[in-house]
């Protein structure tokens, strides 16, 4: 069996949770319009939407996933259908095959987007109906590794816009329902039976995935379609709680052996170790420390010496030379040479000022 | 010939007056050259003379000499000031107000110098040096006892370096002498003084030097005393330290490392040799008799009339000097002192005829068997609301007993609920909620025949070898309890000066935690348990130890540290 990576819902290790309702809902809405079409899933993954379009009447399913591993997965699942390893950048179908294409959170996931879009529409039957969804990026969490750009709906409705006739938004919302049932009559798949009651309105920011229905053909009504699974919540909390109780207790008896130590009780050959390691670190510290304090102290008292050795010297020479040049300068300024040549310099100066 | 008078003020510091004392001395030495007549040294009023001439300790001298003792306009005429205070310490505030008032001025530091210079007092600089006055070690190979000491009063500041670095020299002997900022009138366990602080140096390898307040030039008196007794110097960074050399001589570190620097330093014997070695040679080569015949030529131009031309020091240029703080007595009354009147005691057989109000969870047979020595010693933690729960305090002290015989006593609240899984030695007791903190220790002191008793709070954890300090300091001595410094919760030292109870009148400067004979606690009657002494039944055990004439005896170096306590109620 594939493991989970994350990248792919995979029922057998993901039911129970939100997410299967989540992606379930998906392949329901799409199971309502594939009676008696030729189906694409692309992005299939291990191939379980697949099978539930197979299952709802479609004429025939294909799918399509860039993992051998899944697509292996899937044709063990569904032995009926069509599954091929492939791109969905270069989709390995001839053109306008399919009447109905689905792609379910897989957009996101490839780098040519635009191109991936002509792909879908390329083998897409003339009249046929294309679905696609994305997570919005504005509500869903962000950090999914696999995700390489996720689309807001704006983006899903102009790639199916520019492309297609005929595009309808459907944003899919997050539910908590809880189930009134006489005993187990309730069948999977289809339930018109059911009563769905609203509690509360929908909330602005729940819709973490967008979906896009688009067609050249006039596109069918829609219904609001809603996907419930059984809930492991309480299971799984269940599971985490007995889980922190004994982890608490063996933090318990450790910190009561560490606040209360027998007076037998042998002192653990890793904290000798550690104490050992700990003490030579001290010690080399120590020593460095040491050092660096006093390179740090001369230092410090080379800089704010009021006279440091020589300074005196420095300072006499320096003044003797100013003297020297002073007295030069004067000479120079009084000379015969310098009188004589004041017109070429005054010539010169001109000279420099106009270039 | 001109008489050169040493003075120094009835009841002044010891310190200055030994200072004077050794450059009188040094000023004898000169001999003949000093063309003086008799140098003398004295405490009071100015001896007569015409042709005299006083050195004093302004700060020292003008402010505690009673009015009728001040000198007459005329000996200020004729009085040197030998000034020792350094800018950033209050009392430097107190030299700048009395030294212009006599005719010249030395100053044994560049940066005291430079201040008095600025503020228009002429000032020459006085450079100390070696002293055979200060060398009672000769340069021998004797045995050091102490490993590390120090000398100075205490401060806020110099209380919270100690409390931050001194885990660095757990392992080793530590002594700190550090009396409070007051005036010694009378001899101190922790002010050591002559001889006997020379020969306490000659006995130490290292001495840490901090600076008080703000100050930060070099302790030159200190460290020159020290390295006079090849006790090596590690100082906290300074100025004005020239000529000696940072890792030859001297080693300097910033205030927070002193005690690792100095405990690294042990590590290492034949460096710290080396610099024993090198600070003593280089000390012997600093002559003070260019100094002293300085000083011997301004009091000569003094007699005869003249004004002295004081020679500025070269303006050495600090980038700025440190305010001089008003010293605000952290020690000083806190104004709620305790009545002179002793409570009424109770004797040793009422306290145990008192009714037992606990029952034990555990049995006592241990506890309370018939057969248990001198060296007995148990261990009562008491808990009251707000403070750390008792594993804090248990877990430091279970490892100390390992060998002896002693059972651990936990008591007051909560103490119940210290259930777990504890060891065979430790008894938890149930409180009466309304007997508090003293009830609930009497109800332990009752249950225990140990000849000793450490007394802890449930915020005290002791540092490594805590009890083994304690009981060689009760069992050296005739002393009916030991304590040892605390380090609070906040980072300082409290409980850091020896036992006196006229200190306990003014402040409660004792914490709880201390190993008592047991037979003085009963003697003092145990804790007051009465709603009026609620928190004050540690202080009054102090007080009252004193009050039957006993005493305690302080380890001198920390031994607990404590945790916080929260405010009961708070939110």
């Amino acid at each position: 069996m594939l493991e989970p990576d994350g990248e792919r819902f995979i029922p057998e290790f993901m039911g129970g949770q939100l997410i299967e309702a989540e992606h379930v809902v998906r392949y329901a809405l799409a199971a309502e319009l594939c009676k008696g079409r030729k189906v694409l899933d692309a992005g299939c993954g291990v191939g379980w939407g697949t099978e539930l379009l197979l299952g709802a009447g479609a004429d025939s399913a294909s799918g399509v996933d860039l993992s051998p591993d899944a697509i292996e997965n899937a044709r063990a699942r569904v032995p009926g259908a069509d599954f091929r390893e492939g791109n969905l950048a270069q989709l390995p179908f001839e053109d306008d095959v399919f009447d109905l294409v689905v792609c379910f959170e897989a957009i996101e996931h490839v780098e040519q987007q635009e191109k991936v879009f002509d792909e879908l529409v390329r083998v897409l039957a003339p009249g046929g109906i294309l679905m696609v969804s994305s997570p919005n990026p504005r509500v869903y969490p962000a950090g999914n590794p696999f995700h390489i750009h996720e689309l807001v709906p704006e983006e899903l409705v102009e790639a199916a816009r520019s492309r297609l006739q005929h595009v309808t938004l459907l944003l899919q919302h997050e539910q908590m329902a809880s189930m009134l049932v006489q005993g187990d009559s309730l069948a999977v798949g289809r339930s018109d039976e059911v009563l769905l009651r609203v509690v509360r309105p929908l909330r602005s920011g729940s819709d973490p995935y967008s979906l896009i229905v688009a067609s050249d053909g006039d596109l069918p009504e829609l219904p609001t379609i809603v996907g419930s699974a059984p809930s492991v919540l309480h299971e799984l909390l269940a599971e985490r709680t007995v889980a922190l109780a004994e982890s608490a207790q063996r933090l318990r008896t450790r910190l009561e052996e560490a606040r209360y130590p027998r007076r037998d009780a042998p002192v653990p050959a890793e904290w000798e170790r550690e104490q050992t390691a700990l003490r030579r670190d001290r010690e080399q510290l120590g020593a460095r420390l040491l050092e660096c304090e006093q390179l740090l102290a001369a230092a410090t008292q080379a800089a704010t010496a009021p006279h440091p050795p020589g300074a005196d010297l420095e300072v006499a020479d320096l003044r003797t030379a100013v003297a020297q040049f002073e007295a030069e300068r004067a000479d120079m300024l009084a000379s015969t040479s310098w009188r004589l040549t004041k017109p070429l310099r005054m010539l010169g100066q001109i000279r420099s000022r106009k270039s | 010939m001109t008489t050169l008078h040493f003075v120094s003020p009835p009841g002044g510091s010891t310190f200055m007056h030994e200072l004077l004392s050794v450059i009188a001395g040094e000023v004898r030495a000169l001999g003949p050259r000093a063309g003086l007549g008799e140098v003398t040294v004295s405490q009071g009023a100015f001896p007569p003379g015409d042709e005299a001439v006083y050195v004093v300790e302004p700060h020292e001298f003008f402010l505690k000499t009673g009015a009728a003792e001040q000198p007459t306009p005329d000996q200020l005429a004729r009085t040197i000031a030998i000034c020792v205070e350094h800018p950033g310490a209050a009392s430097f505030g107190q030299t700048v107000a009395t030294a212009g008032r006599v005719a010249a001025r030395m100053d044994i530091s560049d940066d005291s110098a430079f201040a008095l210079n600025e503020l228009g007092m002429p000032t020459e600089r006085f450079h100390l040096g070696y002293s055979t006055q200060w060398d009672v070690w000769g340069g021998s190979d004797s045995e050091r006892t102490h490993d590390v000491l120090f000398l100075g009063t205490i401060d806020p500041r110099r209380s919270r370096n100690i409390a931050l670095d001194i885990g660095a020299v757990d392992e080793s002997s530590v002594l700190l002498a550090m009396p409070p900022h007051e005036p010694m009138f009378k001899p101190r366990p922790d002010f050591f003084t002559g001889k006997e602080k020379l020969q306490l140096l000659a006995d130490s390898k290292v001495i840490v030097n901090l600076h008080r307040e703000r100050c930060r030039s070099f302790e030159w008196v200190r460290a020159l005393e020290a390295m006079s007794n090849g006790c090596v110097v590690v100082s906290e960074h300074s100025t004005d330290f020239a000529p000696l050399t940072p890792g030859r001589d001297v080693l300097f570190g910033s205030s927070r490392s002193l005690f690792t620097l100095a405990g690294t330093l042990l590590r290492c014997p034949e460096r710290l040799a080396e610099v024993r070695a090198a600070s003593y040679e280089t000390i012997r080569s600093m002559s003070m008799v260019e100094s002293t015949e300085r000083l011997a030529a301004l009091a000569t131009e003094l007699a005869q009339g003249i004004r002295p031309h004081i020679r500025r020091p070269p303006a050495s240029s600090p980038s700025s000097l440190p305010p001089s703080p008003s010293y605000g007595l952290l020690y000083a009354s806190t104004g709620d002192s305790l009545s002179e009147e002793v409570p009424e005691l109770r004797g040793d057989s009422e306290l145990f005829a008192l009714p037992l109000v606990a029952s034990r969870t555990a049995p006592a047979s241990k506890a309370a068997g018939p057969d248990r020595g001198a060296d007995s010693l148990d261990v009562l933690i008491c808990r009251a609301p707000g403070w750390p729960d008792l594993g804090w305090s248990l877990s430091s002290v279970l490892p100390q007993l390992a060998g002896m015989d002693s059972v651990v006593h936990l008591c007051g609240d909560g103490a119940a609920d210290e259930a777990g899984d504890l060891p065979e030695n430790v008894i938890v007791h149930a409180s009466d909620h309304d007997a508090g903190p003293g009830g609930a220790r009497n109800q332990v002191l009752r249950a225990s025949d140990a000849a000793q008793i450490l007394v802890l709070n449930s915020t005290d954890a002791l540092l490594p070898h805590a009890v083994e300090r304690l009981r060689h300091a009760l069992d050296e001595s005739d002393a009916g309890a030991a304590y040892g410094m605390v380090i609070t919760a906040d980072g300082f030292l409290t409980s850091a000066h020896p036992y006196e109870q006229e200190r306990l009148g003014r402040t409660d400067y004792l914490a709880a935690a201390a190993l008592w004979r047991r037979s003085t606690l009963a003697e003092s009657g145990g804790w007051c348990d009465g709603a009026g002494w609620r928190g004050q039944e540690v202080r009054d055990l102090w007080w009252r130890l004193g009050a039957r004439g006993g005493s305690a005896t302080l380890v001198p170096r920390p031994l607990v540290r404590q945790a916080c306590v929260q405010a009961v109620g708070a939110e």
